[in-house]
């Protein structure tokens, strides 16, 4: 049945994550107001480059991570990467350690 | 002709043995305890502690810790005050050693002093200064112990890797673990603000997928002025030598065909995929070791196997160990400090039953326990040593 519950709440993240990342560049304008944009220079090749993030605890450059705590609870988080590939969303992974408040063993 | 090809043969093996000088594939010598997982001890709380104590945490309105797993995301114990990260509220909160909150230090903004995320923390035990690490920012912020004063920001180099955990190896050189990507260890030299990497280095499938790196909070402390590093999947510790910066081994756990290496799991699947895995792999596998304390006298560490966690103290000046699930008495052992006088569990009471039964506590103690509710702040357990 967790298994199940999991299944179906993994499908409806996938579905809003995807969602997200296509409307990004709308939302983009929106969360900008909210959230600062932490600005990161690098170098490579020679060339200069920028990197925006959201800075705060979830966003672009954050990816989805998953942790067992030392009492079996399941937790995902939200982790910096740095890497405009990754975007992970803070409510959505609240949702899920909300509806998965069981070991990570039993499906996560 | 013959002497060119032995030469290049020797030339090509020399190369691929230092190509193969991971430290998590070198596991033999001296270092090498052999472990029955299987085994379970009848051990009394007793046989290693003489009392144990309960320290609530002062509950008030600025005081409130987040310890979303029932466990803090990092603790430190200096000069007997207890230096909780609450890394969702983006502060540091210092309670005394009777649980009487002394402060509060959270920086958190834009402004040069302040910073925009902390993910990890140290006390410099070169400087005794606070030191905080922002991922985001790419930078440790340094204060005063009392993290009033500011005293400098160090900014990492452009390149460098985005960084979870660090400590001091030595006044000058700090060293990083990341696992943005890859998980791997680095060393960066402040005077020279430069860094360079280590060998250790785990792919990103396991690191990003699995909960088998992300499960440790900081994978070093230091022991004696020696800094070591636990590897969380398999539970070996090495000692990060200051001189040429090479991993040593401290402890290798062996439990004979119940070793877990990567070569266990398929590569590159879903995180759903391992989630699944995991209770199967933990039937087999000793895996899972997010204890690791050490003393002059104990080494301790916590892992699952067969679905059940299991605890090994590890007592150095006799070589032996025991192994056990729960004190005879009920409870865990889970110590997430240690020094010679003590381990301290630091827990949300509504996990306290799981590590403590309450009728073992003399009156005082037992008393504070009743009186915890559920939505108080955590709890410190002290287990004296005998």
């Amino acid at each position: 049945m967790k298994k199940k519950i999991f299944g179906c709440l993994t499908i409806f993240v996938i579905a809003a994550v995807v969602t997200f990342n296509v409307n990004l560049d709308v939302k983009k304008s929106e969360t900008t107001s909210l959230l600062a944009l932490a600005n990161m220079e690098a170098l490579a090749d020679e060339e200069e480059f920028t990197i925006t993030c959201d800075s705060g605890d979830s966003g672009q450059c954050f990816y989805v991570s998953v942790i067992e705590g030392l009492f079996g609870v399941c937790q995902f988080d939200c982790d910096f990467s740095g890497s405009q590939n990754d975007y992970c969303s803070q409510c959505w992974v609240d949702l899920i350690n909300f509806c998965s408040a069981f070991s990570c063993a039993s499906g996560g | 002709m013959k002497a060119n090809l032995i030469y290049t043969l020797i030339i090509a093996s020399c190369i691929l043995c230092s190509c193969s000088s991971r430290p998590s594939t070198e596991r033999k010598g001296k270092n090498l305890i052999e472990v029955d997982p299987n085994r379970d001890d009848k051990v009394s709380v007793y046989d290693l502690f003489s009392r144990i104590e309960i320290i609530p945490l002062e509950t008030k309105q600025n005081s409130l810790l987040t310890f979303l797993i029932g466990e803090p995301d990092r603790v430190i114990v200096h000069e007997n005050n207890f230096y909780f990260l609450d890394d969702s509220q983006h502060l540091i909160i210092v309670f005394n050693s009777e649980g009487k909150f002394l402060k509060k230090i959270s920086k958190k903004g834009n402004g040069p002093e302040e910073y925009i995320s902390i993910d990890d923390f140290n006390i410099n035990r070169f400087t005794g200064n606070l030191e905080v690490l922002s991922s985001v920012g790419r930078y440790i912020n340094v204060y005063d112990i009392s993290g009033n004063i500011f005293i400098e920001r160090i900014k990492f180099p452009a390149d460098m890797p985005i960084v979870q955990n660090f400590h001091h190896l030595t006044s000058d050189v700090y060293v990083f673990f990341t696992r943005s990507h890859k998980a791997e260890i680095f060393f960066y030299s402040k005077s020279g603000n430069k860094f360079f990497m280590s060998d250790y280095s785990l792919p990103e499938w396991f690191n990003r997928r699995t909960v088998f790196t992300a499960a440790s909070k900081n994978p070093f402390y230091v022991y004696n002025d020696f800094l070591c590093f636990e590897q969380v999947y398999n539970g070996d510790v090495f000692t990060i030598s200051p001189l040429d910066y090479i991993l040593e081994p401290r402890y290798l756990w062996d439990f004979g065909r119940h070793n877990f290496s990567l070569s266990v799991l398929p590569e590159n699947e879903s995180m759903k995929t391992y989630l699944d895995l995991l209770k199967k792999i933990s039937a087999d596998y000793a895996i899972l070791f997010q204890i690791y304390k050490e003393n002059s006298k104990y080494y301790f560490t916590r892992f699952k196997f067969k679905n059940r966690y299991k605890h090994l103290v590890f007592n150095k000046n006799k070589n032996e160990y025991i192994l056990f699930e729960r004190f005879r008495e009920g409870g865990q052992c889970v110590p997430q400090w240690i020094d010679e006088d003590a381990i301290y569990t630091f827990i949300s009471p509504s996990f306290i039953n799981q590590v403590i039964d309450p009728s073992i506590l003399n009156g005082e103690n037992k008393s504070k326990y009743l009186q915890i509710k559920d939505d108080d702040n955590p709890v410190v357990v002290k287990y004296k040593f005998k």
